[in-house]
């Protein structure tokens, strides 16, 4: 999002979902986004007809990914997809003695927002500082 | 509507601010690779003969009053299309917060009504026309 340099993609969170569209009048098609996305969720293609005459009909392109709540205080907090990703990303990269104990505390925090992680995290033992 | 004005809708260019590049590729439309000119499809001169104005660019506060002088003149029944980013919401001439600049307002149809918008920055010269087209569909409607 922060990638896009026109600011043509945005995204609201709304109902449990995440709703993110790109304004084309806004977008310069310059293929970051496509370049940058881990996931390779974004694809430019060859269609050009995109004239439009009202706003509604096919100004802005739009999807939708679902939201993880938090277990402790249920506030919706980020795609689900977005959860299972770090999980794998941080298992595959981290050192293989400290793997299993991870995965652990990942269990414990990784379904909880920001806020009660920050809140919890002496009371779950999930503190990075006992591993210093 | 007369039949004529449908079947060879002229076309007056509007440059309103922009890059230039839009009106480029809106020159490629009309020269002879894609040449839109042999189904009636004219560019004038004067917007007194058009019957469709192209704009491109992000209207400056400077050009504002022009824009809308050169709207007054083109005889009725009229078609606006807005070619390109800048004419659609500003492109990049908004700030990073995606307010217009300070010098631009931002869109032509901040100043005048326009009736197809037509994305891209800058837009292919197949996307000009097929906003032509819808352009020219609204036309026969008027």
């Amino acid at each position: 999002m922060a990638q896009c340099s026109s600011g043509a993609l945005s995204y609201v969170d709304e109902d449990g979902v995440r709703r993110v569209s790109l304004f084309l009048g806004q977008c310069l098609f310059c293929g970051r986004c496509e370049e940058i996305c881990p996931e390779e969720a974004v694809k430019l293609t060859e269609e050009f007809e995109l004239a439009y005459s009202q706003e509604s009909e096919g100004a802005y392109v739009e999807n939708e990914v679902e939201l993880a709540q938090c277990r402790v205080c249920g506030t919706p907090f980020a795609p689900v997809k977005h959860l299972v990703r770090i999980r794998e990303r941080v298992l595959e990269n981290i050192d293989p003695s400290e793997r299993e104990s991870i995965s652990k505390d990942m269990d414990i925090y990784l379904h909880a927002c920001p806020n009660c992680r920050r809140l919890h995290s002496y009371e779950w033992n999930t503190h990075v500082r006992k591993r210093y | 509507m007369p039949k004529a004005r449908v079947l060879s809708p002229w076309i007056f260019h509007l440059h309103a601010g922009g890059c230039n590049n839009c009106d480029i590729e809106l020159l490629a439309a009309l020269s002879p690779r894609f040449d839109v000119e042999r189904f009636g499809i004219r560019l004038v001169g004067s917007p007194r003969h058009a019957d469709i104005i192209v704009a491109t660019g992000p209207v400056p506060k400077q050009i504002a009053p022009f824009v809308k002088r050169v709207y007054e003149q083109v005889p009725e029944p009229k078609v606006v299309v807005a070619v390109g980013s800048c004419a659609i919401s500003g492109g990049v001439y908004n700030r990073s917060d995606g307010r217009p600049s300070y010098a631009v307002l931002g869109g032509v149809d901040k100043v005048i009504p326009v009736d197809v918008y037509v994305p891209g920055c800058p837009p292919k010269p197949e996307a000009i026309i097929h906003g032509i087209v819808e352009a020219i569909k609204i036309l026969a409607e008027k």
